[in-house]
């Protein structure tokens, strides 16, 4: 197991605690993923700190992950097919 | 059989991963979300015990979860308790399970008031079905204080006598990194100490 930062240590806690299952599935879908998008965050930081302490398959996947989020982000505001 | 210490973090890691699984999936995977973390911290705290990479979600915890150690692949088997192991307490395996291609199995045993995980001992799944008791899906299992529960599938129990055993982690190290021989085919060749 990596040895985690008293910060990673508590996002941890934070990600692993909170809304159940249930009550995730009852949130509308934007909340969802903005809540899959909160919890995402602590992984991802895990990911960029301790790439080592991952399958190397699974650190390509998240690079991937990475890059394809970069090329299809849009600006704010900005607003296509309508 | 021997313990440790469940590291804290591999606690907090498993229950994100197991929230995010289910997040994930918007629905309940098999067994309680309770059963689901004790197999997680088993699976997560041997994987700490070899130095392999974390176990992580993907679509599911195939992703690295599979312990390959020396060629042979094991399937961890853990079960939660309130106190720890003795040598006739049995470990479990529904039938289902069987048909998963794994080499052999590792039995744990997790003590949810201490965190101790216990490593009850390991065995070639050949031996494993020679050694267990199946038990026909609806028959009574007592326990020994008398309680019981009715099987809800067809299922295989072993004593922990019967596993290979190892006192210390540097012993259970040496077994499965191929110090053993294994033309017995996963017999026991250790002592119980």
């Amino acid at each position: 197991m990596i040895q985690l930062t008293e910060n990673e240590r508590t996002q941890l806690r934070r990600a692993a605690s909170g809304l159940t299952g249930t009550e995730f599935a009852r949130l509308p879908y934007t909340s969802q993923q903005l809540h899959l998008d909160d919890i995402n965050e602590v992984i991802d930081n895990l990911f960029k700190t301790h790439p080592e302490a991952f399958i190397t398959r699974a650190v390509n996947q998240w690079k991937e992950k990475q890059r394809n989020r970069e090329a299809y982000s849009r600006p704010q505001g900005e607003h296509h097919g309508e | 059989m021997f313990s440790v210490l469940v590291k804290a973090d591999i606690v907090e890691y498993c229950k994100y991963l197991l929230r995010r699984a289910n997040f994930g999936k918007r629905d309940q995977a098999n067994g309680s979300p309770d059963e689901q973390l004790t197999g997680l911290i088993g699976q997560q705290t041997l994987l700490d015990i070899f130095h392999k990479p974390l176990m992580v979600y993907e679509n599911g915890f195939d992703g690295g979860v599979d312990l390959e150690i020396n060629k042979y692949t094991y399937d961890v088997k853990t079960m939660g308790r309130t106190t720890d192991p003795l040598d006739h307490y049995v470990n479990n395996l529904i039938a289902l399970q069987a048909n998963y291609k794994v080499d052999r199995y590792i039995f744990c045993s997790l003590n949810k008031n201490t965190d101790q995980l216990t490593i009850c001992g390991w065995i070639s799944k050949v031996r494993f079905f020679d050694e267990a008791n199946k038990y026909e899906k609806g028959i009574k299992r007592f326990r020994t204080d008398g309680t019981y529960f009715e099987t809800k599938a067809d299922l295989y129990e072993i004593e922990n006598s019967k596993l290979n055993q190892a006192s210390n982690i540097v012993e259970f190290k040496q077994q499965l990194e191929g110090i053993l021989d294994d033309s017995t085919n996963g017999k026991r060749t250790y002592s119980i100490t």
